[in-house]
């Protein structure tokens, strides 16, 4: 870009928010939601340190790091989506980064049940103490969102397939993105302060 | 202003401010009351300024919206009112009966007050927020009925638009519901059973109709956008608003004696009750950004959003929060509540009155496009303060609640007892009156706001 000497500089772009800001302050309250529950989490185990010292030691570890993987990868999947709507339009390719996205959450989902089942098996029970009680919260709390987000991307790619978005229309896909990617950064939260930590 | 007789809401809407202080002041002396519980006693005892502080609540936020129903129903019919005077008579009956039941709560011991307004004869009075004698009862199913009476067959002469049609079902709905208030079995299960058929069916039913109506007609006038688009959401909402909420009086039944399945009923649908509020706030969010006109009455603007999200939070959120049964269990009349109540009362219902107040105001008082952008600048703060403060209120409430389950519910062991447990939660309820100061400084605000500019005509569209 090559401007002359003295020449105005171009004008700054137009601020531009993803989505409908409505969705934002879902996002806000889902996540303060969160924090509140990681304020409380730290304040038991700031009071229970000999309670939370081994509690993450009998944890499957395995599943927690299987189902962020799985997660971050959905993220990726679902920024895909979205790009290729805003570059080229291309709803089919806009559709099967969507259904990945599904396929990923289907994923989560059969992981968390085997490591409920992991954990069964193990003696881990939610009665079991104050940290198990509150890992069982913890994580059924974010499945019951991922539950939400599929319902959530689920309509943005029946949306897609209908057609309601092109390449300068994608406000309610853009907002079925961000609330999936608070799912995963809940996620990414959770999973140290529970699995590796505890 | 279109038509003359929409000057009548101009009483209703101040009568409603004036009322709306009066909550607020109560509301302070309650705030000091659970730090200090002897504070004002005995002149004014805590169930009184509860009572007080409830039942003001309900009166302006009615008054309130009979002044919205007198102003936009002619203008959405396309006609004068049926009968301006007949408006202005009920309008000095409720204030009159309205003030007396009041100073009857402050004057005489709530007894006394039954036994003067011959309660024995059809037994009423006694019920949270229904403690009106029943005289005033009567009164207000009169004033109700020939409000309905009044602005019903202004639609019936005038233009039927969707937004007429969804505030006069809205309306009637409240009527009808409030006939449960005469309803008093000796059964406790049957007298609460029936007694959230006022409450909840008003508040997370029919009121939400009125909501919806309102914050339509405001929004159309603000952006210009097509009525067409505006009316579609509307349907949307009003349907799922429905679907939600009439099942959704399952959740006040958990555990007071009615059959189980109401666990899940109540858990299921009212789970679906945050869903009308969140697209009540996607729509709001939508027209504004898609607004064919500048308004120079910009700050009905900001109230109209303002009101979507605060409802979304208020209601949706931190009604979410605790309405699943297993969480219930545990949170059932904690300050979780109060929290809730606060937060749901004054985003969704206090600021769409005053979302119609900021903008029929400026128009009943010669100011087409609004008040001069001094008085507007004025209004802002006060929107801030009040929406800021009120969220303070909501979370120190939430920090007590939960405090007080951990102490009083949780244990299975050696639970703490109420007042116990209240005296250990004080240091939350200091905070929570600082929020009612600045709450209330945000009051004060907004009605300094209307003497601001008095010389000035209007703002410059």
């Amino acid at each position: 870009m090559n401007r002359t000497f003295g020449e105005a500089p171009p004008t700054a772009p137009e601020r531009y928010t993803p989505a409908n800001p409505a969705v934002w302050v879902f996002v806000l309250s889902e996540m303060s939601e969160f924090a509140f529950f990681f304020i409380a989490f730290l304040l038991v185990k700031f009071l229970n340190p000999e309670l939370f010292g081994h509690g993450a030691e009998r944890l499957a570890v395995w599943a927690g790091f299987i189902n962020t993987l799985i997660l971050i990868t959905s993220s990726w999947f679902v920024a895909r989506g979205v790009q290729g709507m805003k570059r080229n339009g291309d709803r089919r390719r806009t559709a099967v980064w969507l259904a990945l996205t599904l396929g990923a959450a289907f994923l989560y989902c059969l992981v968390k049940y085997l490591e409920y089942r992991w954990n069964v098996e193990h003696g881990v029970t939610i009665r079991g103490d104050l940290f198990f009680s509150l890992y069982y919260y913890l994580t059924f709390n974010h499945l019951l969102h991922v539950l939400i987000g599929v319902c959530v991307i689920g309509w943005a790619l029946i949306q897609t397939l209908l057609g309601a978005y092109d390449r300068h229309h994608v406000e309610g896909l853009e907002g079925a993105a961000t609330y999936w990617h608070m799912i995963d950064l809940v996620w990414i939260l959770l999973f140290p302060m529970l699995y590796i930590v505890g | 202003m279109k038509y003359e007789s929409q000057q009548v809401a101009k009483p209703y809407f101040i009568f409603a401010l004036i009322l709306f202080t009066g909550q607020i002041l109560f509301g302070l002396i309650l705030g000091m009351q659970y730090i200090n519980g002897d504070t004002l006693f005995p002149y004014i005892p805590f169930n009184v300024a509860r009572m007080v502080h409830t039942n003001l609540l309900i009166v302006w936020l009615l008054f309130g919206f009979m002044g919205a129903a007198y102003y936009l129903v002619p203008e959405e019919s396309e006609t004068e009112l049926f009968s301006p005077k007949l408006a202005l008579i009920t309008f000095w009956v409720f204030a009159a009966a309205g003030v007396a039941t009041i100073l009857g709560y402050l004057l005489v011991p709530y007894a006394t007050l039954a036994e003067i307004t011959g309660n024995d004869l059809l037994p009423t009075m006694g019920r949270e927020f229904l403690e009106q004698p029943t005289i005033t009862k009567i009164g207000i199913v009169v004033v109700v009925l020939s409000f309905i009476f009044n602005i019903g067959m202004t639609i019936l002469k005038g233009r039927k638009t969707v937004i007429n049609i969804v505030l006069i079902t809205g309306l009637i709905g409240l009527a009808v519901f409030f006939l449960f208030a005469f309803y008093n079995p000796v059964n406790l299960v049957l007298d609460k059973y029936f007694w959230w058929w006022v409450v909840h069916l008003w508040v997370e039913g029919v009121w939400e109709l009125i909501l919806g109506a309102i914050l339509a007609f405001v929004l159309i006038k603000v952006t210009g956008v097509d009525r067409e688009y505006i009316e579609k959401w509307l349907y949307l909402i009003i349907a799922l608003t429905l679907i939600s909420g009439l099942i959704g009086t399952g959740h006040h039944y958990y555990w007071i004696g009615t059959p189980g399945y109401w666990l899940w009923f109540g858990s299921i649908f009212s789970a679906l009750e945050p869903i009308p509020f969140f697209m009540m706030m996607l729509y709001a969010f939508d027209v504004v950004k898609r607004r064919r006109i500048e308004p120079g009455n910009k700050i009905a603007s900001t109230w109209a959003v303002g009101t979507a999200t605060m409802a979304f939070l208020g209601a949706g959120v931190w009604g979410f929060i605790h309405t699943l049964a297993p969480v219930n269990y545990y949170t059932h009349g904690s300050q979780i509540t109060a929290a809730h109540g606060h937060l749901a009362f004054f985003g969704a219902y206090a600021m769409i009155v005053i979302t119609i107040i900021s903008y029929a105001m400026p128009i009943l008082r010669g100011r087409e496009n609004g008040n001069p952008a001094a008085a507007q600048k004025v209004e802002r703060i006060s929107f801030w303060l009040m929406c800021i403060s009120m969220i303070g209120i909501t979370l120190a409430l939430t920090a007590a609640g939960i405090w007080q389950v951990s102490l009083q519910r949780l244990p299975e062991t050696g639970a703490m007892g109420f007042i116990d447990t209240q005296t250990e939660i004080i240091p939350v309820y200091w905070i929570r009156l600082v929020f009612g100061l600045t709450f209330t400084l945000g009051v004060l605000t907004y009605l300094a706001s209307f003497f601001i500019g008095k010389n000035e005509k209007s703002a410059t569209a």
